[in-house]
């Protein structure tokens, strides 16, 4: 459980999480859900590349991504977000994280349970309307994975060996 | 060793909430954590189209996501293993998040 200890000036600390928050290609921001508060880390500061792998270490999540949009005329795309300026939809629903071909968020040390996933979506980049931005259809697949030795958290320990 | 779980094939978020530009929640029960890691994974197979409204868009998009566990709205577990009494004072105990 080395991963979970938190480095800092003269402590250690073990720590573990049993929840998640992120706004995927987004802020942080603070939303009121079912009246309670909920504050949603952002991940949209995170740049692209055609391979990323994102730690944030204070909250022990991340994501690995894969892929560029080959086909696109930006040689490699420097972002893969997406955000839709709209007073129509909540702000959760204004940003998203895209993928060519796969994406992975991950969350480790967390607290090992039964554990509820809500996956929050929008299309915002196809339209309603009825010109041919609204003849799109984006078709992906959906994983859960609860995994005991995967490869993002073998990625994970050589990052820290390296590091300490 | 892992165990992946495919939750939906050729998910088309259009279809399930009928529009675009409309927010769509979907909800995985009884996601079973034994060994400290969660991973949610979007893989785009090569169905849909690619070229509209432009060229690349296509792939998976995700909003947000949120976990929780049945015990909801529980403080953090912190337990001290090492402590320099010394330098307590410089010691930044960052708060955790409730859940």
């Amino acid at each position: 459980m080395l991963k979970c200890l938190i480095f800092s000036h003269f402590i250690s600390l073990w720590a573990d999480s049993n929840c998640l928050h992120v706004n995927s290609g987004g802020k942080d921001i603070t939303i009121n859900e079912n009246k309670t508060t909920l504050s949603y880390e952002g991940d949209g500061q995170v740049e692209g590349g055609a391979a990323k792998y994102f730690v944030n270490d204070q909250s022990f999540w991340g994501f690995s991504r894969t892929g560029d949009f080959m086909d696109d005329f930006d040689y490699q795309n420097t972002r893969y977000t997406v955000s839709l300026q709209s007073s129509t939809i909540p702000e959760l629903y204004q940003t998203a994280r895209i993928s060519p071909i796969s994406l992975t968020y991950f969350h480790y040390c967390l607290q090992n349970g039964n554990y509820t996933v809500n996956l929050h979506f929008a299309e915002i980049q196809f339209t309603n309307d009825h010109t041919y931005n609204s003849f799109g259809r984006r078709i992906f697949d959906i994983y859960v994975q609860v995994s005991s030795h995967s490869n993002v958290e073998h990625t994970f320990f050589l990052k820290l060996e390296a590091r300490t | 060793m892992s165990q992946e779980r495919l939750v939906w094939k050729d998910f088309n978020i259009e279809d399930e909430v009928g529009s675009a530009e409309k927010p769509l929640v979907k909800q995985v029960l009884n996601v079973n954590v034994t060994n400290n890691m969660l991973e949610i994974r979007f893989y785009f197979a090569g169905k849909g189209t690619t070229r509209i409204p432009d060229r690349g868009v296509y792939g998976p998009i995700i909003s947000a996501i949120s976990v929780f566990s049945g015990k909801l709205y529980v403080w953090h577990l912190f337990s001290i293993i090492q402590l320099s009494t010394m330098h307590v004072h410089m010691i930044d105990l960052k708060p955790a998040p409730l859940c």
